[in-house]
């Protein structure tokens, strides 16, 4: 469903992200690894529309991303977290997952809507906290919050950013579960950037290394393992 | 609780419905300025309490819409009923224009621009003299063929109870909420499907037209349009009033214009000293309280409920 | 006429840019925009004629007092009121703002509401280009506005205090990790942007009388040249000024003198559109 070839992305003559290629399947779960500063985070933006690209074809079920915005490209089904949560901070909870309710194409009544929203912050584990302002959750909750509201754009895509970081062992087998249970029994394909490896390693499909804004390799989370060439890339020279 | 909320409105408009019965002349001239600057504050908070976009061009758009139907009032003959809803539009349409031109910036940015384009429009009205009568004012007909202030307080009541449904409509609507969000974070707002280029020139565009709307309004009641409308000084009132009542609340910005506009007739017995007063609790509100009196008063209640 | 439009447009390009570079610093170093940066340098400049006029003091010792006690004014505002808005720039922009109004409305209550001009330094005019005659008092005011234009890239260049300014304006918190103490610094750079206004003042004092409520024509002109150049670029101020200056001048000369300021917005809304950060900013907005 999504595909994107030769992508490049530059910020003043620095390559962040170079001639990379993606393919994504409807219900796949694909993980995002690479050293810090390899254009993970770069990548998910030119997907999401946050920046435009500086060559390169994006298509998402056949249309071309290039050059729509980031509402538009939600609307056509790609949801995103961000790596430190952006919760919109003067609001409650309920009104955070609010937001992509009500800019979804087809809106339904408030009163609906509004159960849908406690629902969804119910199946994050926020259920109890539905009227607490976003800025007074704690960093867990931020993280659960910022799912709640990409899972209410009714995404066909979900772009995750470092959602396990700062979760204790517990907390990560349950939000892996979540993921896994989002892609397997919703159909949602996940692109997933992680630096818990244990975690990314069990669950996703097939792993793609970036490095240096350069696609390493992709392959079975076994293969990248064993890779020499990702184990160079994480260990250097 | 709803209900109780609207029985509570119409009781305070009803209150208000026969209030000039139990006041004199010039009382009622001084609710007729704090309906004025209610719509001013009121549209104002739309756009900065709202969406964050802190326009300093407020009063210019008020003076759009007065010096519109003035002018075509004084140079076509045309009726302050067909003038002000043309005026409206007129403060829509550059509201509109403004509005794009600041959608790439961001706050500071965006303040100074509003500024220049609130200073752009009074240079153009003190340079075309001929047409804007500049400083001495242009001298337009009333709304009314017989002079009254009463029927002057009932149009301005009407005019700000019309202003205010439409505000609390949209912060209460999805818009609203959307109006929100992008004020919390612009870039998490659009990746969650928020349109925020349509989100914030819509804000500019409403708020720019009720301000057209008071200014229309309120420059045929004066029946003399000056610099005075689009002053900065009229800005910093605007500011002031909202800042005092509570930034971002709906209330806030009514209860902000009343006291103030009350306050600044009090005072003015004293000398010219209302602006100075103003200033140093603007300022100390600002500074100690920036959610306001409805940001004490609610975090009173909070504490209360609480102990 | 082209002559005069361009001599005119590089002196009050000088002028412009003096009067922003207060403004600039404590964009750069503190992300604060200072809407009462005008009203900073209309005490000066009241200051000095009352020093120099009332007291009778040397205009020189009485430029260099005022200048004083407007940075120690600006350090005790930063105290009170812009300390607690870091990181909020439209919190410290409104406040500024209320702060200004409130502040012309104190001189009119104090000074009165009449223009006051404090002494010429110069007297006379000099024969340009053979051409027509330019009062030395404005090529006086234009030399001391290149001086304190060059004194203050030489501090921000040569000196510790300038290499630590630069350093919290490109990363506050590797300075403060660095042990820069930027509660202080923030205090001095806000006293030192309004000291700057107040060199301003008295510099132009004697050419433009000071009036209570003169302060925002200054701050306008300021704020544009800042945005036009680039938030807290010190080369960005310099040019501003000067393109700011030129294109008012050739405007009014050839166009419509009425309008003279109008052509400065439009450059600026111009070069916003095109470049969003200013000419020479980098800072992502």
């Amino acid at each position: 469903m999504l595909k994107g070839n030769g992508l490049c992305k530059n910020f003043g003559g620095v390559a962040a992200l170079n001639d990379v290629d993606i393919s994504l399947e409807k219900g796949s779960l694909i993980g995002l690894i690479g050293p810090n500063g390899a254009g993970k985070t770069t990548l998910f933006n030119a997907i999401a529309g946050a920046f435009s690209l500086s060559s390169g074809n994006l298509e998402f079920n056949g249309k071309s991303l290039n050059g729509k915005s980031a509402n538009h490209i939600c609307r056509l089904g790609i949801a995103r977290t961000f790596q430190v949560p952006r919760p919109f901070a003067e609001m409650t909870c309920l009104e955070n997952v609010l937001v992509p309710l009500v800019n979804r194409s087809r809106v339904g009544e408030r009163t609906a809507l509004l159960q849908e929203g406690r629902e969804i912050l119910d199946f994050v584990g926020l259920g109890n906290r539905d009227d607490i302002l976003a800025k007074e959750l704690n960093l867990v909750e931020k993280k659960r919050l910022e799912m709640a509201r990409a899972l209410c754009t009714n995404p066909q895509l979900l772009l995750l950013d470092e959602v396990l970081g700062g979760l204790n062992t517990q907390e990560i087998g349950a939000a892996v579960d979540l993921i896994v249970n989002l892609s397997e029994k919703r159909g949602i394909a996940v692109l997933w950037i992680e630096h818990v490896m244990g975690a990314i390693m069990g669950a996703a499909e097939r792993i793609i290394v970036l490095d240096q804004g350069e696609k390493l390799m992709e392959g079975t989370p076994e293969e990248v393992a064993h890779d020499p060439r990702v184990i160079h890339a994480y260990l250097g020279a | 609780m709803k209900n109780t909320k609207v029985i509570l409105a119409c009781i305070i408009v009803g209150l208000f419905g026969i209030l000039p019965l139990g006041l004199n002349v010039y009382q009622q001239h001084v609710m007729i300025v704090c309906l004025f600057y209610v719509m001013m504050s009121a549209s104002w908070n739309l756009l900065a309490g709202y969406t964050g976009q802190v326009s300093f061009a407020h009063a210019a758009f008020a003076g759009i819409g007065a010096y519109t139907s003035g002018i075509l009032a004084v140079k076509a003959g045309l009726s302050p009923w067909l003038g002000i809803p043309l005026g409206v539009l007129f403060a829509a349409v550059i509201g509109f224009g403004v509005g794009l031109l600041c959608l790439k910036m961001g706050g500071i940015y965006l303040s100074l621009t509003t500024l220049g384009v609130s200073e752009i429009f009074h240079i153009i009205i003190n340079n075309e003299y001929e047409i804007t009568r500049g400083t001495m004012g242009l001298q337009v007909p009333g709304l009314l063929v017989e002079y009254s202030k009463t029927g002057y307080f009932y149009i301005m009541l009407v005019t700000a109870i019309v202003s205010l449904l439409v505000i609390y409509w949209m912060i209460h609507s999805n818009i609203g909420l959307n109006f929100r969000a992008v004020q919390n974070d612009e870039k998490a707002a659009a990746s969650l499907g928020v349109d925020v280029i349509r989100i914030r020139v819509l804000a500019f565009t409403v708020s720019s037209a009720l301000a057209g709307l008071a200014g229309g309004v309120y420059g045929h009641y004066l029946l003399l349009i000056t610099p005075e409308i689009p002053s900065l000084d009229q800005q910093f009132l605007v500011l002031s009033m909202t800042i005092i009542g509570g930034m971002g609340s709906f209330i806030g910005p009514i209860i902000g214009a009343f006291t103030l506009e009350i306050l600044s007739e009090y005072i003015r017995g004293y000398g010219e000293y209302h602006v100075l007063v103003f200033g140093l609790i603007a300022l100390s509100m600002a500074r100690f309280a920036p959610n306001g009196v409805v940001g004490l008063v609610q975090a009173g209640w909070a504490k209360r409920s609480t102990s | 006429m082209f002559l005069l439009a361009l001599t005119n447009g590089l002196v009050i390009g000088i002028i412009y840019a003096l009067a922003a570079l207060g403004v600039s610093l404590v964009v750069g170093i503190m992300n604060v925009v200072n809407f009462a940066h005008g009203e900073f340098y209309i005490l000066a400049g009241y200051f000095s004629y009352h020093f120099a006029n009332t007291l009778g003091m040397n205009y020189l010792a009485a430029m260099m007092l005022s200048v004083g006690l407007v940075l120690i004014f600006g350090m005790i505002i930063e105290v009170l009121l812009i300390r607690k808005t870091y990181g909020d720039d439209l919190y410290s922009l409104i406040l500024t703002f209320i702060l200004s109004i409130v502040l012309q409305n104190t001189y009119l209550l104090v000074f009165g509401p009449y223009p006051n001009k404090p002494p010429n330094w110069v007297k006379g005019a000099t024969n340009v280009f053979g051409q027509f005659y330019y009062g030395n008092q404005r090529l006086a005011a234009c030399g001391a506005g290149l001086v304190v234009i060059a004194i203050v890239y030489l501090m921000l260049k040569k000196t510790w205090f300038g290499r630590m300014l630069r350093a919290t304006s490109q990363d506050r918190e590797v300075a403060e990790l660095n042990g820069v103490n930027t509660t202080a610094l923030n205090m001095l750079s806000f006293g030192l942007g309004c000291a700057l206004a107040a060199a301003a003042g008295v510099i132009l004092s004697p050419i433009f009388p000071v009036t209570p409520t003169g302060g925002m024509a200054v701050a306008l002109t300021a704020f544009v040249v800042v945005v036009l150049g680039g938030m807290g670029s010190f080369w960005g101020c310099v040019v501003g000024g000067l393109i700011i200056g030129l294109v008012e001048n050739f405007g009014a000369a050839f166009i419509s003198s009425g309008y003279r300021h109008v052509f400065g917005f439009i450059i600026l809304i111009f070069v916003l559109l095109v470049r969003p950060a200013g000419l020479f900013g980098n800072r992502e907005i």
